[in-house]
């Protein structure tokens, strides 16, 4: 361990899980879609797919017009978009969702690389955007430690927490929060008490859609400032594993998102600061974590009860 | 039924995937005139093929292969070459091109070399070439002589931008990001790590292997766990994740040098110092030459000096007297006065 840094100086701290929010900001817009449409019974095996779309029409609007916003808008409406895709085929074809959603993610990598060098070309010459800057929130940011860690970060990273408040809001106080859970738990009662059990499974995946085009968006505008290809790099399936881990609760799942984030940096400052461990080991730290969390703690989880099985109206 | 249905569907993409990496033959124009084949002195050259992990459009490993057999085309060769050939068919790939008639197959990728020793033997008539080391299981007498392995020194462009880095740091601290785990990346490491210490041994070299060579995000985060440190050069080589390494630098001001391609229009005011370049294209096209002159075969190792490995332009960040000392190593090593031999090793 080099003699210079402290892993205990409130800056190395400091440092270290404010990477974990910023490193926590897509899989808490992936995994508070994913809750959405896993209680209605869809599962978003497509999010890493949706994520693509939502990153690279994200940096394409953005670029275009110069408007941040804008792209923020097209990433999180063609991440809904390409979910309907899955979504019809999976709720009202009846598909198995793994295999749709696999293919889904194939086919979402194939094409953005395919629309990246269709339209900037081969050259490495991408050109890179001005990307949302920390916002200071005046007060809370003056708490030591806690305000420099949470209270100086980009817009999306406040926008994800709201989002998960409210996504939580509206899970447990209000009517479509309950017929969410009657879809997912038993959708022929759900259908028998008039509740139209199709079109709340699509439009609970569309959901999750649009929160994994604003994931997306957060590669591109909020860290990289460009498109690279296959930039989702596996988030969309971390994802999942936080819904698990949380237990289809969205403000938990953002305390998983930034646990996961945060063991991603201090990996890396591991690596930083020249540890004895072989590489191979911190580089998967975060997953072996993540399992490892999923065995000892995940004795009672139940998932909703009808989560991955096609519905159909007619049969008995 | 229904999941009959989508498992059909999964099998066609599957197919179609598979027929995209297909086999393609392409005639160039005859303006060469090839001899006729004869015998065994295997001086001739009419049709190259070559087997490809990858696809052609990967902006890297593989397009730049088929980019040097698309410069062998123009010369008037007949050539073919066949995608994403995986462990479980090379040999049948290799023996195919040979039946065929080809008298002149690439396998690009160390991982081709245990496949081509099988197939060699058979056919030594043939002239092979492997981009990257020799099994290292095999002793170097062993291996057929009709195969050249074409163990590029990507390393001796890392030790010269360790240099670089060492002579261009301010707070005594520079860092290194590779992708991932194999010999070329190891070498490139120890050797980035041997250039700084032969400037300045009181140096420290911060490394981190990010395990992806995707995830520009991740790259970017660990540029900024470097900076936090201290660190105020950073080397990458890790592609798309090294893009975002680069972004890092370019919005925090820190010095950092590029890979493969003249990076330096990728990042801001000339903080990207230089680029250590890899030029596949030239290193596969030359064989040509190289089996006319004859006596093909056994290993050679094309770096600095001949020109497969090279420095691009520097910035204009750089100290003439910088410029100076590094085009002074980049010469020692070319004529040959300091070897830069590559080590495996992984920490």
């Amino acid at each position: 361990m080099s003699g210079t840094t402290s892993f205990f100086s409130s800056a190395f701290l400091a440092a270290l899980f404010s990477s974990g929010v910023r490193q926590s900001i897509p899989l808490i817009y992936g995994s508070v879609g994913d809750t959405v449409s896993e209680r209605a019974g869809v599962m978003g095996i497509s999010l890493e797919g949706e994520m693509l779309f939502g990153a690279f029409f994200s940096y394409l609007f953005a670029l275009r017009t110069g408007s941040l916003w804008t792209g923020v808008l097209m990433g999180a409406l063609s991440g809904m978009l390409s979910s309907l895709i899955v979504a019809v085929w999976s709720v009202l074809f009846r598909q198995d969702q793994s295999i749709i959603g696999i293919m889904f993610n194939i086919l979402a990598m194939g094409f953005t690389n395919f629309l990246n060098r269709a339209i900037f070309g081969t050259s490495n010459a991408n050109i890179s955007i001005e990307t949302f800057q920390p916002i200071t929130i005046p007060g809370l940011s003056k708490i030591p430690l806690i305000g420099e860690i949470f209270f100086h970060q980009d817009i999306l990273a406040y926008l994800s927490v709201v989002l998960a408040a409210a996504v939580f809001f509206m899970l447990r106080r209000t009517k479509l929060g309950l017929q969410l859970a009657a879809v997912g738990e038993n959708p022929r009662a759900a259908q028998a008490s008039g509740i139209q059990v199709y079109r709340l499974r699509i439009l609970a995946y569309m959901f999750c859609g649009f929160a994994a085009g604003i994931a997306g968006a957060s590669l591109t505008l909020g860290s990289v400032g460009t498109f690279t290809e296959s930039i989702s790099a596996g988030r969309g399936f971390i994802c999942l594993a936080i819904v698990i881990l949380s237990r289809w609760d969205p403000l938990a799942a953002v305390a998983a998102s930034f646990g996961f984030g945060s063991i991603q940096a201090l990996q890396i400052r591991l690596q930083v600061q020249g540890s004895a461990l072989p590489y191979q080991v911190l580089v998967a730290l975060p997953y072996l974590i993540t399992v490892l969390v999923l065995v000892l703690a995940g004795h009672n989880i139940r998932a909703p009860r009808e989560l991955g099985v096609p519905f159909e109206k007619e049969s008995r | 039924m229904k999941r009959m249905f989508a498992l059909a569907l999964t099998l066609a993409l599957t197919l179609s995937l598979t027929a995209c990496g297909g086999t393609k033959t392409e005639t160039g124009s005859n303006d060469a005139d090839p001899a006729e084949t004869s015998g065994d002195d295997r001086t001739t050259v009419t049709k190259i093929a070559v087997l490809l992990p990858g696809s052609i459009t990967d902006e890297s490993w593989n397009q730049t292969a088929y980019e040097g057999l698309m410069q062998i085309e123009e010369m008037g060769y007949e050539t073919a070459y066949t995608e994403n050939v995986g462990s479980n068919d090379m040999e049948a790939v290799f023996r195919n091109y040979c039946e065929e008639g080809y008298d002149f197959v690439i396998g690009h990728g160390a991982q081709y070399g245990d496949a081509c020793c099988r197939v060699a033997e058979d056919y030594p008539s043939v002239n092979f070439f492997i981009t990257g080391n020799a099994p290292e299981d095999v002793a170097a007498e062993e291996l057929p002589a009709n195969i050249m392995f074409g163990d590029y020194r990507e390393c001796e462009g890392a030790y010269v931008c360790g240099v670089v880095a060492a002579l261009m740091t301010e707070s005594g601290k520079v860092g290194y990001v590779g992708g991932g785990n194999n010999t070329t990346q190891q070498s490139d490491k120890n050797a980035f790590i041997e250039g700084v210490a032969s400037v300045d041994p009181n140096v420290e070299v911060k490394t981190v292997i990010t395990g992806t060579f995707d995830d520009s995000a991740l790259g970017k985060e660990t540029a900024i766990a470097m900076m936090e440190d201290g660190v105020d050069v950073i080397l990458q080589t890790c592609d798309h994740t090294g893009l975002g390494v680069l972004e890092a630098c370019s919005e925090k001001g820190i010095y950092c040098l590029g890979y493969t391609t003249d990076q330096s229009t990728l990042v801001s005011d000339g903080l990207c110092l230089t680029s250590m370049l890899i030029d596949i294209p030239y290193m596969i096209s030359n064989q040509i030459d190289l089996i006319k002159a004859g006596g093909y075969g056994g290993q050679s190792y094309p770096g600095l000096h001949d020109g497969v490995v090279s420095m691009a332009p520097f910035s204009d960040q750089v100290p003439a007297e910088v410029a100076e000392q590094v085009n002074a190593v980049v010469d020692q090593i070319k004529s040959g006065d300091l070897t830069i031999t590559p080590n495996y090793s992984e920490n």
